[in-house]
Order: structure tokens, then C-alpha cells, then sequence
């Protein structure tokens, strides 16, 4: 052996002690001295780099570099720490140079990777983010690659000195391994994302997800939110399946954090506050991802008018039944979180809602169901008393999901009847809402209550006109309706106005379509409203023409506009044509002799 | 909670002078105090004018800016049981340390003039002067916790530095498990404690972890929060001169002195509270996976849903900044045209606050 019993033994003290210097003492240095600690380890090892050298023998040439280079990492990473760049640099580099032919093996992969992995990070540091990329990617290869050709537990660094009986079990060497192997790919993760290959950030934030489950070590709740967060952002590439799985299994690693119990009475009540919300909180994950898959179908579904073109869903049908088998097996085994003791129950949770789209009211009808109660869910915690926006935009989201349901609904009664759940729960909440400090809020909730009773009033005339004549009550009912509609776009409009009252003659970008949409909404729910009293109608008829010109006009005086409201803009042309004959007629059979 | 909002001061903004290092480079003026509470702000195409009820401009003295911005009345109501928090808001380099405690004292040069003394001080002594006049007896205790990167650090505890738990219980609120709280019954004490948390290596201030060099890069990402309790009762003084503890009940408030970190890092930080990833930097630790994966699902229209993670700040100040609690926020901006964005977003920010305050 290089040197003798005693002598090495103390080589490897020297070298331990270097350790915990660098990673325990360090943190107790004093400000005015931060690197106290790190300076002496570095000393240390500079020590036993000398004492290595000088006892090399020929026939352990390999054995001598092998620790040589350990000492050159530590170093690495000691100047590194101390923010001493380049000389970290040099020092990762001869450790890698050392390294280089014995890569490969089970002695030197470990110490190789997590090399790469440090010149990585200083590089990221000088801002030379592709160089960073070219170590992280190479040691991410040299994994794989030692993984296909030999896979056997390879050495953890620290071994190199360590006496025999001190040695690490496979276990901990292959956990070490590993550790080092999902760091490389966090690294990863940052890295594409700084070079905005979003994608592939995502894919390796996934991994290292998966593989904080089955190596690392994780925080239940932790983890579970950043798996929840990352099925947002499947959500947003519309990969429903992974996007499921990531919440599947956050919901189960919570509910393993939750069975967790506290021993100390103050511990628990901050805790327990903390928990629940964090429940909520995935809830209304799990709320968007039924709510964006809905929506999602709908837009393959609907015709150019917006209802359930029959033949695309005969269309999409068939497809489905031809792709069932062969996509989902090859997507699924690459995002699996696979851990055996989660497999079942995130597989169970999976199977209580679909991932494909729904092509019929039966299938979506069960989508709704489950965002429905998670919508109870949330609001358990989310409470209008001190959660005022969450709980809104919870409400808000229930009432889109009524809405999308009601688009798969064929009974025109059935689908008003929908349309009137979304009003009951939207009224209340406006009503007590202070326009002065939710602006925002205020004017998308009136706008969605014009909406919902203007598909009310549509729906209830297209009900009429099946029948032969409009009874009475049928007629009230479209009035009201046709009422409650113009009186929120009303509010909507007068929401705009400056202190003043005075309505605003250019409308800013964000509000263009929206008052657009409002004033020809009015202007045609007035032509809608049904009266016997031929003033009346004259006087409706006169208001919605009024309506339908301010559109014209403002186009006219902005022709910026125009892009924004080019189909109403178009009607509302003609009816600005149309409007005055009929006006006139209405008011010739008025009064005849004039 | 309605007596609160009118117990509250306005906002007060406090403008510092150029430093050398702006005069060297030739920075202009772009703040103007145009007295009567005016301060108005130019520089090419941005002209900005807003009005508060305090503006101390460069020229104004540390104990102007005492008397002037309603920190006495808030000590006061510490006295009377009250939650007082006073807030030093604004970039880094603005002068919010420079307001709340004066200039650092370094452990070689003397301690500073009595005149440079910040809020801290002039409220300790404030303290300590109100209870004499009152009679009453006061129980002074101290501590100074960090927060930094949502960790909690007592300042004043010996020894290692080492995160503190925060916990909750329904008759603390929030509190910092075996946070140290010192006594202290003279204005040298507290004077010498603030000057060992701010000096040598047994406590304190720059154990907020900044070496010389580093100085501004760390107080700018850290809140250093400063919590005095006051414990009064009225005694009874009998003939024979010896104060009982009276029949009257003891008031128990606290004020509390808050070092924001430099709100130019608000942007980064975000509602996570979390430090973002550095320019190009990789962060090593695993605990920022979360920032870096809801990067990735940055909502582009309503559609998905970030979770949420509580900061500890938020909820160490949970009663200062509710119903029952009484806040002074003190603005400090610079007035080169340097940093003009970041002036316009702190003025903008306490004219926002300052409406809030006055609510009906």
C-alpha cells in the first residue's frame, strides 16, 4: 500500500476533518471572518495532497490519481465556495483530467459526475449558461452510459478515504449515486429554462420529481404542491394525462403528509391551518384541470355557431376508438411516478375521472361531477371571510363549469335551468362586493351575469318558437330576462365611467370588446324585448338603434377598433340600415293619417 | 378595527441627500419636495407629482423626522397596549436603516452622535421617558429576529446561528419558538444592546450576515424586525412609599421596528416568497424546485392555478398588519435620476397605503 497502516489512517483523518470543517464548522464562522473555516479545510487539503505525493509508488499510479483528483474536487468546490472562480475551475479541471480514462468505472463515475456537475454551476455563475449546459449534459451521457454498460453501484467519493471496514453498503452507495444523478438533472431544469426550452424544463423537473419519490428523500407536502403546480403547466399544453398524473399523485402524497400526526398542542393548530389550505389549494388545481379539459372539448366539438356539431363528435368518436390502445402506453411509462407502494393508489385516483376528451353529455356530466366537488372542497377552506378573490375565482370557475356542461346539454330546458344554477351562485356574491376595492372583479362578474341571462333569454325564445304561440308567462319570462340582462351590461357600461359619470370617448385596449359586446347586446336585446303596445315597440326600437350607431360610430371615429368587433360591427351595420324603415312603417299603421 | 384605521399615521416619505458616489458620477436631482407635502418627481418623459401629509426632504434631521412622522404618538399607544409596527420601506441604499437606527455603528469608530439617532433609539428613550412622567411601571424586554430566505434568525441568541421555528397558537398568534427576549430597563442597555447586535461577533445586527463587502447585496434580501414589549401597570404608591403592584390592570403592547429588504426585490421574489434563480445562476438547492417548476406554468389567461406559499414575514407581522394593529410606514427614497423607476414604484406603493388608511 501507498503508505503504511498508521500514516494512512491519519491521512484519512486529515481529510475528514477537511470535510466537516467546510460543511459543519463553516456555518458557525463569524461575519468578520465568513470563510475562517473553509480557508483552514482548505489547508488541510493541501496537506494531504502533499502527503499523497510524496508517498506515490509506481505500481498505484491508478489508486494515487484516483485520490488526487477526490483532492482536487474537494478543492474545487472549496474555491469555488469561497468565490474564487478560477482557481475552482482549474482545480475541477485537472480532477476531471485525471479522471478521464478510468471514467467509466465504478471507482471514478460517481466523483466524475458530480465534477461536471460543480464546473456546471460555475459556469451558470459567469453567466456562460451554454458552457454550464455542456458539463451538465455530458455528465448526464456519462450516467446513461455507465448505467447501459455496467450498472453496479459505483464508489462514492468519500470511500477513497476510508479504512476497509468503514466502506459504505451498496445500498448507500447506489442512493449516493443516484442523489448526485438527480442533482444533474435539476440543473438541467434551470438550464433550459434559462434558455427557455420550456418544454424540456418541464420534462426534467418532472424527472426530477420522480425521482425525488424514489431516491431522495422529499417534504410530503412539498412535494405534493410542486407536483400540482407542475400539472398546471401540463394544463397549458393541454397533456391531460400527465397533467392527471401529476395531480393524482399529489393527492396521494398529501394524504400521506395529512395522516402524519403532531405531538404538541401549538404545533399542530399552525400546522393544521397550513394543511388545509394546502388541501384547498390542490382542489383548485384539480378544479382547472376538469374545467380546461370541458372547455378543450368544447372547442373541437362546436360548429360555427357555437353548438354540438353532431358530425365531428360522430368524427372524434371513431378516432378515439382507434387510438385507445396505441398512444397511452408509450406517453404513460415515461411520466410514471412509479415508487410500488403509490402505484395502486395514484392509479385508483386516476380512474375517478377521465383524461380524454369527453364527446358527449354522459361523459362530460362525470368530468363535472369531480370538479364539482373539489369545488366544495376549496370553499371549505376559501371562505368569502378573509379569502374574498380565492373564493370568488372558485365560484367563478363552478359557474364555467355549469356553462361548458351546458354545451353538451341538448334539452333547451334543462340547459337554462344550468344557466339559472350559475346565476344563483354569481348574484350573491356580487351583491356584496365593493365596486371601489374590486374593480376587476366587479366588472367580470356583472358581465358574466348579462351573459348567463342573455342565454337565458336566447334559450327560452328558442323554446317559444317550438311552440305555436307564446302563452303569457313564456313572454314575461323572456321580458325578465331580456330585463336583467340589459340592466348588468348597464352596470357594466356605467362601471366605465370617470368620476365624473362622464362615459369615456376612447376606450382603453382592455375593455374595448367587452363594452363593444355590451352596448350590442343591449341594442339587440331591446329589439328582443316582446310588448303589445306599438309605442313601446317604437320606443324599444329606437333604443336599440340607438345602440347599434354608437357601435358604427365609434368604429368610424377609431377605425383601431374595428379588429376587436368585426362580426357585430357588420350586424350592427346592417340594422343601422334596416332599423329606420321598419321604424317608419311601425309608425305609419300608428297613425295612419299623419 | 375601525379605531385602528384612525389611529394609524399616514405614510411619511423621506428623501435622502446624494450621496458622493451619485455626485461623482454626475447623477441629477429628480425628486423635488415642493413643501406643504408635495413631492414631485421628473425626469424625461416621466413628470410625477403626489402628495403626502409628512415629506422630510434631504435637508430634514433624524429627530425632525421623529417629531414629524407620528412615531411618538405610536410609541404612546405601545404604552397603552397597542400593536405598533413601524415599516422602513424602499430600495436598497434608500436609507432605511440609516432611518430606524442611525448609522452603523463599526465596533473601532466611536458610537455615533446623539444627534444621528434613529427612530429606534428616540423611541427607546421616548419609552423609558413616558413611563417616568406616567408613574407607572414598565417592563421593557427586547428581540431582534432576520428573516432571510424565509428562515427566521434570532439575533440576539449567543452562539451558532440556527433557523427558529415559527409556530402559532390561538393565544400568541404567530410566535418564534426559543426566540431570546432580553430585559432591559435604562436607554444605555438597549443603546449597548443594539450596538452588540450591531458590532461584535457575540450578537447581533451584523450577524444579519453581511461581510463589509457584501453588506447592501444581504440586508437587501432580508427583513430584520426589531420587537419591543411593553408591560406597564399603574403603581400605587402608599404612604410609605413603597409602589404596590396595583389593582390596576397591566397593558401589555409592543412595538415593533421592521427593516423591509430592498423592494426592488419584491418583483423577484413574487407572491412566493421565494428568491428567484439569479440571473443565469443555478441554485443548488432542491427547495427551489418549486419557483423553478411554477415558472414553467406561468398562467397565460385565467386558466390554471398556482398554489400558494405563505411568507414568513406576512405572518410574523399577521396582527400588526390586521384589523387591531397600528402601522407607520416610512418611505425612503433616493433622489438621483439613477433610480428613478424604482423611486416612482416606492412613491406609488405609499400613495396606494396611504389610501388605505384613511378608508371610511
Amino acid at each position: 500500500a501507498a503508505a503504511a497502516g498508521g500514516g494512512w489512517a491519519a491521512v484519512c483523518e486529515k481529510f475528514r476533518t477537511a470535510r466537516t470543517l467546510s460543511a459543519v464548522e463553516s456555518r458557525k464562522d463569524p461575519e468578520t471572518e465568513p470563510y475562517r473555516s473553509k480557508y483552514s479545510a482548505r489547508a488541510l487539503l493541501q496537506e494531504v495532497k502533499q502527503l499523497l505525493s510524496a508517498a506515490e509508488e509506481g505500481g498505484e499510479a491508478r489508486l494515487g490519481a484516483v485520490r488526487r483528483a477526490v483532492l482536487e474536487y474537494e478543492l474545487g468546490v472549496n474555491h469555488t465556495d469561497t468565490e474564487e472562480l478560477s482557481a475552482g475551475e482549474e482545480h475541477l479541471q485537472r480532477c476531471t483530467q485525471l479522471l478521464q480514462p478510468h471514467r467509466l468505472s465504478p471507482d471514478c463515475v460517481s466523483l466524475y459526475i458530480q465534477a461536471q456537475n460543480n464546473l456546471g454551476i460555475l459556469w451558470s455563475e459567469r453567466d456562460e449558461i451554454k458552457t454550464a449546459q455542456t458539463y451538465l449534459e455530458s455528465a448526464e451521457a456519462l450516467y446513461n452510459q455507465y448505467m447501459k454498460e455496467d450498472g453496479n453501484p459505483p464508489l462514492d467519493p468519500s470511500e477513497h478515504f476510508m479504512a476497509e471496514e468503514e466502506k459504505l453498503t451498496d445500498q448507500e452507495r447506489s442512493k449516493r449515486f443516484e442523489k448526485a444523478y438527480t442533482h444533474t438533472l435539476y440543473y438541467l431544469a434551470q438550464v433550459y429554462q434559462h434558455l427557455e426550452m420550456i418544454e424540456k424544463a418541464a420534462q426534467y423537473c418532472h424527472t426530477t420529481l420522480k425521482r425525488q419519490l424514489e431516491y431522495c428523500g422529499y417534504y410530503p407536502v412539498e412535494w405534493a404542491l410542486n407536483a400540482a403546480t407542475l400539472s398546471q403547466y401540463y394544463l397549458s399544453k393541454q397533456c391531460f394525462m400527465e397533467s392527471r398524473h401529476c395531480l393524482a399523485a399529489a393527492s396521494v402524497i398529501f394524504s400521506q403528509a395529512e395522516q402524519v400526526p403532531s405531538a404538541e398542542d401549538n404545533e399542530t393548530e399552525q400546522d393544521q391551518q397550513d394543511l388545509r389550505q394546502r388541501k384547498a389549494e390542490i382542489a383548485r388545481c384539480w378544479i382547472k384541470y376538469c374545467l380546461n379539459l370541458l372547455q378543450s372539448a368544447r372547442k373541437l366539438l362546436e360548429d360555427n355557431i357555437g353548438e354540438l356539431d353532431p358530425d365531428r363528435q360522430l368524427e372524434l368518436k371513431a378516432q378515439r376508438k382507434k387510438e385507445e390502445d396505441e398512444k397511452e402506453e408509450g406517453r404513460k411509462k415515461a411520466v410514471l411516478f412509479g415508487t410500488s407502494d403509490i402505484c395502486d393508489s395514484v392509479l385508483a385516483m386516476e380512474e375517478k375521472v377521465s383524461s380524454v376528451y369527453p364527446l358527449d353529455f354522459q361523459e362530460a356530466r362525470e368530468i363535472f361531477l369531480v370538479g364539482q366537488n373539489y369545488v366544495q372542497e376549496a370553499k371549505e377552506f376559501f371562505q368569502v371571510d378573509g379569502y374574498v378573490t380565492d373564493h370568488i375565482e372558485i365560484v367563478q370557475d363552478h359557474s364555467a363549469l355549469f356553462k361548458v356542461l351546458a354545451f353538451f346539454e341538448e334539452d333547451y330546458e334543462r340547459r337554462c335551468k344550468m344557466h339559472k344554477r350559475r346565476v344563483d351562485m354569481l348574484e350573491p356574491i356580487y351583491a356584496d362586493l365593493n365596486p371601489q376595492y374590486y374593480l376587476l372583479i366587479s366588472r367580470q362578474l356583472q358581465f358574466e351575469l348579462a351573459d348567463t341571462y342573455y342565454e337565458m333569454m336566447d334559450l327560452k325564445v328558442a323554446i317559444g318558437n317550438r311552440l305555436e304561440e307564446l302563452d303569457s308567462h313564456t313572454i314575461k319570462k323572456i321580458n325578465s330576462l331580456a330585463q336583467l340582462a340589459i340592466k348588468y351590461y348597464e352596470l357594466f357600461l356605467d362601471s366605465l365611467r370617470n368620476p365624473d359619470k362622464v362615459f369615456p370617448e376612447e376606450l382603453d385596449e382592455d375593455v374595448l370588446r367587452p363594452a363593444m359586446v355590451a352596448k350590442f347586446h343591449i341594442a339587440r336585446l331591446y329589439g328582443k324585448l316582446i310588448t303589445s303596445d306599438s309605442k313601446k315597440q317604437l320606443e324599444n326600437m329606437q333604443t336599440s338603434l340607438e345602440y347599434y350607431t354608437f357601435l358604427v360610430d365609434y368604429c368610424e371615429k377609431y377605425p383601431a377598433a374595428v379588429r376587436a368587433v368585426e362580426t357585430e360591427l357588420e350586424l350592427s351595420k346592417e340594422m343601422v340600415g334596416l332599423l329606420p324603415t321598419r321604424m317608419e312603417r311601425l309608425r305609419a299603421k300608428l297613425c295612419p293619417f299623419i | 378595527r375601525d379605531t385602528s384605521v384612525s389611529l394609524s399615521p399616514p405614510p411619511a416619505i423621506r428623501v435622502r441627500p446624494l450621496t458622493s458616489t451619485e455626485t461623482r458620477r454626475g447623477d441629477r436631482r429628480v425628486v423635488h419636495s415642493l413643501g406643504d407635502g408635495t413631492v414631485h418627481v421628473s425626469a424625461a418623459r416621466h413628470d410625477a407629482t403626489f402628495g403626502f401629509s409628512a415629506v422630510f426632504d434631504a435637508g430634514a434631521s433624524q429627530e425632525a423626522v421623529f417629531e414629524g412622522s407620528g412615531m411618538r404618538q405610536l410609541v404612546e399607544l405601545a404604552l397603552d397596549g397597542f400593536s405598533c409596527t413601524v415599516f422602513a420601506f424602499g430600495q436598497t441604499g434608500s436609507g432605511k436603516t440609516y432611518t430606524l437606527m442611525g448609522p452603523l455603528a463599526q465596533s473601532e469608530t466611536p458610537p455615533a452622535a446623539p444627534g444621528l439617532l434613529g427612530l429606534m433609539q428616540r423611541s427607546f428613550a421616548c419609552l423609558l421617558e413616558q413611563s417616568r412622567s406616567r408613574g407607572s411601571d414598565l417592563a421593557l424586554s427586547a428581540s431582534y429576529l432576520e428573516i432571510y430566505n424565509e428562515q427566521v434568525r434570532d439575533l440576539l441568541s449567543p452562539g451558532p446561528p440556527c433557523t427558529l421555528p415559527l409556530r402559532w397558537s390561538k393565544t400568541r398568534g404567530f410566535y418564534v419558538e426559543n426566540q431570546l427576549s432580553v430585559d432591559f430597563e435604562s436607554l444605555e442597555a438597549i443603546a449597548d444592546l443594539l450596538l452588540q447586535a450591531l458590532d461584535l461577533p457575540p450578537a447581533g445586527s451584523q450577524r444579519r450576515r453581511t461581510s463589509a463587502h457584501a453588506l447592501n447585496r444581504h440586508s437587501s434580501r432580508s427583513h430584520a424586525l426589531l420587537t419591543i414589549h411593553v408591560r406597564s401597570r399603574a403603581s400605587i404608591t402608599l404612604p410609605t412609599r413603597v409602589p404596590q403592584p396595583s389593582a390596576c390592570p397591566s397593558k401589555q403592547g409592543t412595538l415593533c421596528f421592521v427593516d423591509l429588504a430592498g423592494s426592488e426585490r419584491v418583483k423577484e421574489t413574487g407572491s412566493s416568497g421565494e428568491l428567484s434563480v439569479e440571473a443565469n445562476n443555478i441554485n443548488r438547492s432542491l427547495l427551489a424546485l418549486g419557483h423553478c417548476i411554477s415558472l414553467l406554468a406561468k398562467p397565460r389567461g385565467k386558466r390554471t392555478h398556482i398554489p400558494y406559499r405563505d411568507s414568513k414575514l406576512t405572518r410574523l407581522l399577521a396582527r400588526s398588519l390586521g384589523g387591531s394593529g397600528i402601522t407607520l410606514m416610512v418611505a425612503c427614497i433616493s433622489p438621483s435620476s439613477h433610480c428613478l423607476s424604482e423611486t416612482l414604484s416606492t412613491l406609488h406603493y405609499a400613495s396606494r397605503a396611504r389610501r388605505v388608511t384613511t378608508r371610511p
